[in-house]
């Protein structure tokens, strides 16, 4: 656009584009075809470029086992400005590369919103160890030919696949192709996956039951309810079947449809609810404590998750809506027969979209509240509710209860825990944790961290200003994502020093951190500049949080990390406990991690949250725990040939666990 | 014995450059005792080879039912790396055992672990009455002549696959396709070797499966079986073992369904099935031509041809600029350039191959043929399950065979077995774990009888020194050998194991461990197993 004009015209905040609102079988159903394409606005990107290249996706088109690739895109041309982008197509590429651009924006979209910052993608690890930028996500449409779609952690890539339909069923006719990346809920659950990586790049490394699982069902639950969030989606099915009564089987069918979406089976989704053989209704399952007991795979524990986030949904929405319903009924409740009101289920659908919004943000807040490896479910419980207490300590009570209520029917409840009432779920505070280690730090030990400069010359991870004597930065979320990431990089080095070196080791012990070598088994890796028990600071980012006064205060949240080599024969382990100077290059059967997340505030100088693993890294007895996991058929192997161990080092962890979902 | 030499000048001939061999077991035939039944487990290497001695009609003449022959190539010499075994040890015992004739030969699905044992030579000398092997081999039956056509697809599509491989030089993978090849295709030699792939060359030197060395070996006992072949479909007429005293069969497996011949690892309500279209859809790509524009999806007017790997787009293009094909320098920047070779996918779908492999290799062992062998009416059950996995196990209990005017279920079966051949080396989901009250077969409905359960004995055919360490295998599973322990006292035969490092859980052993050392021997070849009927 040439300058002059765009003095006059205001640049357009939102980006108009047309997709799938499931997948194409459904839109060429007749009866679903009226939904089946939806229009959705996504943050408008001014240097978005041919592919599309803006400044968070990159879509590169290239199918290797076509021999081809496919003219990208460009969603700037004034014709698809006019008309929102391309039409929904199967037979069009191009508007393959426009629904995944939309989907993931959106994605990204809710994840920004519900984080206060902007999203990085994981940084990548080069040969020789240092960590490299990666402004964009790429996504190759059309990359595999197979049934399986998968976000690839060392190409920072979504790997999407095609394959032709093999059953003949009501919804699909053999033969013809099924395009994974054309379905909503795979596009925003591999973006999810990317995203989630960018945060916690530690929780793929399965150490307990729950932690593949999590990222499983995590990355559907993001997909679900941005599915839920779009307003017009649910209108359409909530006037059709009058929405009878909180319209709850309604809601969590439409749940399980959308997950099985073609192209991925609804495993995930299966704990919502199933079709009565006997009266061919489908009914929502009703809540089990001991389900989690019974289930031992990623993804039928996955599942319980979905179905617990998704209880608590259900719970605020009854009673968000109970009163519409009231009106509509003069007071009685029950609807009179016939078609409901288009404005009830108007309402009704925006409710549920208002709620699934807000549930999602919830959901993802949670996430800055975890321990930085090992998560449990029920960490993440206590992550959603403290993180959603410390954003709005006063008002979206109800929203914490149903959610306590719904894991606790579920039976996730965290380890170890006295009581669960809302307030014993939070996370301790700073103080409460040293005073009950009677450590005692005060502030100018924390002001040191953020205002004095540190010498990092022996920053144990390179980076390539590990020489000299740097300062605690800041940025605003505004910023250049490249600063930021910048700032980041350049912070942990300081808080690396601050704590190994500096006054922040006063704090060490009451955040789990040990950093005297004597007390360590040999098996604790050793920092490469001093000797003692490494230390990882994996994060230093920002997280949103108001204060007493209603202002918004910007958290800093760090994580740390130590880790130590497993091996799965004990005998092993404990001749190796005891060696000194086990080889740097030795790297064990499997890696014991343990470590804390501190929220701290910047502008009180105080440690507002410790979240820390379940044991410190001289901790036989997780050690063991996570053994235990690995070897005594805790994690199941993939395949008839290998160890459930060699998961550890797959090349593409995602690849194998979505194959799963569809049983290939 | 008048045989003995014979086999002695064999041996010997054999031996020659071998390390120090242990003196050959005094070979002579297999003779169970009055009122018995002999298991002889043969320790073959890494796969299957048992031969069962039954009460003949005639009570001088026993009944003699071989079932599979075969090994992993390479796995005999680690059972004890002192006592290198050859193939020809093993069968010149089955021919001194039987006295040279085989009533029932059983082969229970086409690997090479269970077949390549099997050739003329290998073999001269020993006859073979009837012939028996699963319904998936029957030349007149519809459904395996689809599966078999299928099979071929896939194998042709996988060997295309391989050589992609091969030239973008993706190692690991390779490796793991011919690991996974090389059981469908078989032969005695280690890795995917030219002669393997040579016997699948066919006159217009095109590859064809009908020729692999399995059904090369295969052959030689179809060829052998004087009295006929049978092939036989689960849950149809109870067969007698001809000759046999009061001893009957059961067949159990292969399903005839084919979503449970493809159900590797059913998890959640919805499955979707490996359909010949998808693992043909994969294959059409892998074995495409240079001009493999017809097979993109989408018309030409959207098409870019993407150069072979290696080779540049055109200059100052979009894929030039975004994908690239140079590798990256390695002074890296800060940032990651927008070529970076490490997020390229020019191989990645070639990956699949491997997914492809794997669930060939698991149909192939779901097609496993599983023989419940019950001694005497109402008696105890000796199960030979192959190596059926999931989906065949489900099978066992979803019909019922009629004896007479009563009727036989599954559960009957399995509760009266007080001998389980362990599926498939004692891998994951070769043998179902589960509880009584679960409505699939599994380990807790074997042996519900306190009797039973006094006697029950597992073997698990599995070399683990050779697994572990030359494929990186879990054979046997740690947590099925700990159920399997378990539930049978500690009465587990392991191919590697030497009979007197079977010991019980606690110091003494109860009564039925005496039980068991009496009814148990063995030695460097082979270990004889007896169960009274």
């Amino acid at each position: 656009m040439p300058p002059s004009v765009s003095d006059l015209i205001p640049e357009p905040s939102v980006r108009k584009l047309r997709i799938f609102a499931f997948d194409p079988s459904l839109s060429s159903q007749y009866d679903t075809a009226a939904i089946g394409e939806i229009e959705i606005g996504i943050p408008w990107e001014r240097n978005l470029e041919a592919g599309p290249v803006g400044e968070y996706i990159e879509v590169v088109d290239v199918d290797p086992s076509s021999g081809a690739c496919y003219h990208p895109v460009d969603l700037n041309n004034p014709w698809l400005l006019a008309q929102n982008g391309l039409a929904p197509s199967e037979t069009n590429p191009q508007f393959h590369q426009q629904m995944v651009y939309a989907v993931a924006m959106s994605t990204i979209g809710h994840f920004e919103r519900a984080l206060g910052r902007v999203a990085l993608w994981a940084s990548h690890r080069t040969k020789a160890e240092e960590e490299a930028y990666v402004r964009r996500l790429r996504i190759y449409p059309h990359a595999l030919r197979d049934r399986n779609a998968f976000y690839s952690p060392t190409k920072k890539a979504l790997l999407f696949g095609y394959f032709p339909v093999s059953v003949r069923d009501a919804n699909n006719t053999p033969g013809t192709l099924v395009f994974t990346c054309l379905s909503h809920d795979i596009v925003a659950h591999e973006t999810t996956h990317a995203l989630l990586d960018g945060v916690h790049p530690r929780f793929n490394e399965p150490m307990n039951p729950d932690v593949l699982a999590f990222h499983e069902a995590f990355a559907d639950i993001v997909a679900l309810f941005q599915h839920f969030s779009y307003p017009g989606v649910l209108r359409d099915q909530i006037a059709r079947t009058r929405g009878n009564l909180a319209g709850e089987s309604l809601l969590g069918q439409l749940a399980q449809q959308f997950g099985k979406a073609t192209g991925r089976g609804s495993a995930l989704r299966d704990a919502l609810g199933h079709v009565n053989p006997k009266t061919g209704v489908w009914e929502a399952v009703k809540p089990d404590v001991h389900a989690l007991d019974r289930a031992t795979e990623p993804h039928s524990r996955g599942a319980i998750l979905v179905a617990a986030v998704f209880g608590a949904f259900l719970k605020v929405y009854r009673s968000r809506t109970l009163d519409l319903f009231r009106i509509a009924s003069e007071g009685t409740g029950i609807l009179r027969e016939g078609e409901i009101h288009p404005d009830l289920s108007a309402r009704l659908a925006s409710e549920a979209a208002r709620t699934a919004t807000y549930i999602l943000q919830m959901c993802i807040r949670g996430i800055d509240y975890c321990p930085p490896v090992g998560i449990t479910f029920g960490d993440y419980l206590r992550g959603i509710i403290t993180a959603d207490y410390d954003l709005n300590p006063e008002e979206s009570a109800s929203y914490r209860l149903a959610f306590l209520d719904s894991f606790r029917q579920w039976g996730i409840h965290p380890r170890k825990m006295r009581s669960v009432s809302v307030e014993g779920l939070l996370w301790p505070s700073g103080k409460e944790a040293m005073d009950e280690l009677k450590v005692s730090m005060d502030r100018s030990a924390l002001g040191s961290l953020l205002q004095e400069e540190q010498a990092i010359d022996t920053y144990e991870r390179k980076t390539r200003q590990s020489t000299g004597a740097a300062k605690f930065s800041t940025w605003d979320l505004e910023s250049d994502r490249y600063k930021t990431w910048k700032g980041m990089d350049n912070n942990s080095a300081v808080l690396w020093s601050w704590l190994v070196r500096g006054r922040g080791k006063d704090l060490a012990e009451a955040i789990g951190i040990v950093l005297n070598g004597e007390k360590c088994p040999g098996t604790v890796f050793r920092s490469r500049t001093t000797g003692q028990p490494a230390v990882e600071v994996h994060s230093v980012r920002t997280a949103q949080r108001r204060s007493t006064r209603g202002a918004l205060i910007t958290d800093l949240v760090v994580e740390i990390t130590q880790r130590r080599r497993g091996y799965f024969d004990p005998k092993v382990q404990k001749k190796k406990d005891a060696q000194k100077d086990i080889p740097r290059e030795e790297r064990g059967d499997f890696r014991y991690r343990a470590g804390c997340t501190l929220l701290i505030n910047p502008a009180d100088l105080e440690v507002r949250r410790i979240i820390r693993t379940a044991g410190t890294i001289t901790d036989d007895a997780e050690l063991e725990r996570q053994r235990r996991y690995l070897t005594e058929g805790g994690l199941e192997p993939a395949n008839a040939f290998d160890s459930a161990g060699r998961a550890l080092s797959l090349r593409e962890p995602f690849a194998l666990l979505h194959r799963d979902t569809e049983g290939m | 014995m008048a045989t003995r030499k014979a086999v002695t000048k064999k041996t010997a001939a054999k031996k020659t450059p071998a390390k120090k061999a242990a003196a050959p077991p005094a070979a002579h035939q297999l003779i169970p005792p009055p009122g018995t039944v002999v298991v002889r487990m043969y320790r073959i290497g890494h796969g299957d080879c048992f031969l069962l001695a039954f009460p003949g009609t005639d009570p001088k003449k026993p009944v003699y039912l071989l079932i599979d022959c075969g090994y992993k190539p390479g796995s005999p010499g680690m059972i004890d790396k002192n006592d290198v075994k050859d193939i020809r040890d093993i069968t010149a015992n089955i021919r001194e055992a039987t006295g040279g004739y085989i009533d029932v030969a059983v082969i229970t699905h086409e690997h090479q672990d269970h077949v390549n044992g099997i050739s003329e030579n290998t073999f001269k000398g020993i006859r073979i009455g009837q012939a028996w092997f699963a319904w998936t081999e029957d030349p007149a039956d519809d459904l395996a002549n689809g599966l078999r056509k299928q099979f071929k697809d896939r194998l042709l599509g996988l060997l295309d696959a391989r050589t992609k491989l091969a030239a973008a030089a993706e190692k690991d993978v390779l490796n793991r396709v011919d690991e996974l090849l090389q059981f469908e295709i078989g032969g005695d030699r280690e890795g995917l070797s030219p002669a393997s792939l040579l016997g699948l060359m066919g006159a217009d030197g095109k590859a064809d499966p009908s020729k692999s060395m399995n059904k090369l070996s295969m052959k030689v006992f179809k060829d052998k079986a004087e009295k006929g072949i049978k092939y036989l479909r689960p849950h149809e007429k109870i067969l007698k073992v001809p000759g046999a005293k009061d001893i009957r069969a059961f067949v159990m497996g292969p399903p005839r369904k084919l979503e449970l011949l493809e159900t590797l690892d059913p998890k959640g309500g919805e499955e979707f099935h490996l359909a010949a279209s998808a693992g043909g859809f994969f294959a059409a790509a892998a074995s495409g031509s240079q001009d493999r524009g017809p097979l993109s999806p989408f018309t030409a007017r959207y098409r870019i041809a993407k150069p072979a790997v290696g080779k540049p787009f055109r200059k100052g293009s979009f894929f030039a600029e975004h994908y690239g094909s140079e590798p990256t320098p390695a002074s890296v920047s800060e940032s990651a350039p927008d070529d970076a070779d490490w997020r390229r996918i020019d191989n990645d779908w070639l990956l699949s191959a491997e997914t492809l492999a794997l669930a060939m290799s698991d149909q192939t062992n779901n097609a496993s043929l599983v023989l419940a062998f019950e001694l005497g009416v109402g008696g105890k059950v000796l199960l030979f399950v192959g190596d059926a996995q999931r989906g065949n196990w489900l099978s066992w209990s979803q019909a019922d065979w009629k004896d007479g005017d009563s009727k036989v279920t599954a559960k009957d079966l399995l509760a009266r077995t007080v001998l389980y051949k362990v599926g498939h080396h004692g891998s994951h989901n070769a043998t179902l774990n589960g509880v009584d009250a679960d409505t699939y077969p599994n380990l807790s409905w074997m042996a519900r009888s306190s009797e039973c359960a006094r006697e029950f004995t597992a073997m698990i055919t599995a070399v683990r020194p050779w697994a572990e360490t030359q494929k990186g295998w879990d054979h046997p599973l740690k947590a099925i050998k700990d159920a399997l322990l378990a539930k049978a006292g500690n009465r587990v035969f392991q191919t590697d194991t030497n009979v007197d490092d079977i010991k019980p859980a606690d110091s003494g052993g109860g009564k039925e461990w005496q039980s068991f050392l009496k009814r148990r021997s063995g030695n460097r070849l082979y270990f004889d197993y007896t169960v009274e009927i």
